[in-house]
């Protein structure tokens, strides 16, 4: 199967603010990224705070251009496009953020943000409304309180506008960073059936952004696990999750909460992401390394689809 | 003595009045023993939080009302005491670690001077005796040999470490009791990991009994000995680990284990509860579960119900706790 979006070698640098050597500090934020998502799946993207995930999803928009690399969307490689073009093919490309607060307009009511958009592409006049109205249906919000404003609406039904709201311009791909982070834990369960649901409907395809590794082995047909900007493994979820082989992945999965009680003497090594980069050992003898200095090791395919970037790796024979 | 140290009984608090009055919590029972963890678990404006800053006695009055209730603490009946009597008990005798570290730490004083300020108010000690005494507790929250901590700012340590000298300022006193409200929120999950390690290590070693309060029911399944659940300023069901996660009773307990996601329901379709949480000021009258509830009756808008026992340590307040049903 072909891939509907294909990145190369992504690279997004920061530079530091300032003359002299202030201004010849760089941050590489996201450091060689590959990345492949095929049509109408959901892929997960998953790492801790600071890893790069969100500057991932920005730079995959141009909202930041990345500093080198190729983004390829559906045949479409984002880097030749002049910035009108660009910004054309943005409508194939949407993304819902992690708090609809500060996604919506506060002065503005649900409609008019929705119209927003609609008029921007130059959808036709006379169709405006009845295509609002048949967004907010489709989210689940009764369009007769489309007049109404975001406060007027409670956390679930703002994400829900949200979401019409991205989905008004008819997007083949939708970023979705840290969807329900905000929600109430009762909520969060009715905004993931709906994206769901309406990924089979109108046959999206996910990137799914999220700290929250119960929910993402939940949805996600590929998960690929960020660390300090790089990959360092990728594969279908149910094998990153059964035999994951880079050792920050099982450090990452052995962490999720929920699957049992916590044993108070295992291991009580400290794993803190210090500046000065670093090996660590683990407790089974192997090491990885991810330092400034160490050129990080190239990702190698282990088997059918998955990738991991490691030099102690063990091999699966 | 039954080893309580915490005793709540019916505690009713309220903001405002008349037509803008809001029932935060509307008769609350819960207990903590010795040693033990209890989790309180709700969403958002449940009123767990309440609960927990009236136990401190950091509840400010006004506008909050405490209408009824009481609250023991092993021998004291806390809401009797005088203010300066409340200040006394805070930090040496009940202790809190709160979600966001940064918030709670003054930005502007070195952490060494923080922890040991509560030692020198509470304990009496003087400043070289704090300062050995300091060093221990790094050790024991898991920055021993890092001498550097004591003399930094707030702002040099990482989110992790904060949290980590913020327990420390919370257990220095050796309290018996400790409140931690959403301890892990703001934190990743290795790190998330490591301080729920950390609180239970602590528990043993100090043999403090910790009400741990969080809307994460995954953390709460890792971590607690017993669990209540609240929902509407009331608790609906209470239980130990195994009554909670393995038998639930009430439906909203049901509900919400079916509507988290994980890998083993992948491909299945999450039970949601529709409708969304009420707010203090409109919660219904009755069951405050009724409108989402698929199980209620005509009865549920009616009256409310009472805690039911299950069996030894396990209640529930439902109407339906009989009938049979699958989310």
């Amino acid at each position: 199967m072909s891939s509907f979006i294909k990145i190369v070698d992504l690279v997004k640098t920061f530079r530091g603010r300032g003359f002299g050597a202030a201004g010849k500090l760089s941050f590489t934020a996201v450091d060689r990224v590959n990345l492949n998502i095929e049509k109408n799946t959901i892929f997960g993207l998953v790492g801790e705070s600071g890893c790069g995930k969100t500057t991932l999803s920005r730079a995959l928009l141009f909202l930041d251009p990345p500093t080198s690399g190729e983004i390829n969307i559906g045949g479409t490689d984002l880097g030749k496009l002049s910035s009108r073009r660009l910004r054309e093919f943005r409508r194939k490309v949407q993304i819902v953020f992690q708090d609809p607060n500060s996604a919506l307009n506060p002065k503005m009511s649900i409609e008019n943000s929705i119209k927003e958009g609609l008029n921007n592409i130059g959808y036709e006049k006379r169709l405006v409304n009845t295509r609002v109205d048949e967004l907010l249906n489709l989210v689940g919000i009764t369009p007769s309180h489309k007049s109404r404003y975001p406060h007027e609406f409670s956390g679930g039904q703002k994400q829900r506008v949200v979401i019409a709201r991205a989905l008004s311009v008819e997007p083949d791909f939708l970023i979705l960073d840290e969807p329900v982070s905000n929600l109430d834990v009762s909520i969060q369960a009715q905004i993931i059936n709906l994206l769901l649901e309406l990924k089979d409907k109108l046959s999206l395809t996910f990137l799914f952004i999220s700290h929250d590794l119960n929910l993402v082995s939940y949805l996600s047909d590929r998960i690929a696990v960020m660390y300090k900007g790089q990959i360092v493994e990728t594969a279908p979820a149910e094998i990153i999750m059964e035999k994951p082989i880079h050792p920050y992945t099982l450090k990452l999965f052995s962490s999720i909460p929920g699957l049992s009680p916590i044993d108070e003497e295992s291991g009580e090594e400290v794993f803190h992401v210090e500046k000065e980069g670093y090996s660590k050992g683990l407790p089974d003898g192997r090491v990885f390394y991810l330092s400034e200095q160490d050129k990080a090791p190239e990702m190698l395919e282990i088997a059918e689809g998955h990738f991991v970037a490691c030099y102690n790796s063990i091999l699966p024979v | 003595m039954n080893g309580s140290i915490l005793e709540i009984k019916d505690l009713k608090i309220s903001f405002g009045t008349g037509e803008k009055k809001a029932s935060a919590v509307r008769g609350i029972d819960l207990d903590v023993m010795k040693g033990e963890i209890h989790s309180l678990v709700g969403e958002s404006g449940s009123g767990k939080t309440v609960t927990s800053t009236c136990v401190m006695g950091l509840l400010p009055e006004p506008p909050a009302i405490i209408e009824s209730g009481t609250i023991k603490y092993k021998d004291l009946e806390l809401l009797s005491l005088t203010a300066e009597e409340r200040r006394k008990t805070r930090g040496k005798e009940i202790a809190m670690v709160f979600q966001e570290p940064s918030k709670y730490l003054n930005p502007a004083m070195k952490v060494g001077e923080q922890i040991t300020e509560m030692l020198r108010l509470h304990l009496g000690m003087n400043h070289s005796e704090a300062l050995k005494r300091a060093i221990e507790i790094l050790d024991l929250v898991g920055l021993g040999g890092n001498t550097r901590v004591l003399s930094s700012y707030p702002h040099e340590l990482s989110g992790g470490m904060k949290q980590r000298v913020m327990i420390g300022i919370a257990i220095c006193c050796n309290p018996s009791l400790l409140i931690a409200d959403e301890p892990t929120t703001a934190l990743d999950v290795t790190l998330q990991l490591q301080i729920l390690k950390l609180i239970m290590k602590l528990r043993r070693k100090l043999g403090m009994g910790i009400l741990f309060i969080s809307h994460d029911l995954a953390v709460v399944h890792d971590i607690s000995d017993r669990v209540s659940v609240i929902y509407a300023g009331r608790i609906v069901e209470s239980g130990s680990r195994a009554d909670i996660f393995e038998s639930p009773r009430h439906p909203y307990t049901r509900l919400l284990l079916a509507s988290i996601p994980d890998a083993a329901k992948r491909g299945r379709k999450l039970a949601a509860i529709s409708g969304r949480v009420p707010d203090a000021e409109h919660f219904p009258p009755g069951c405050a579960f009724h409108p989402r509830c698929p199980l209620a009756e005509d009865g549920c808008s009616q009256a409310q119900p009472e805690m039911e026992k299950i069996r030894e340590g396990h209640s529930a307040a439902c109407f339906c706790l009989s009938k049979e049903w699958t989310e």
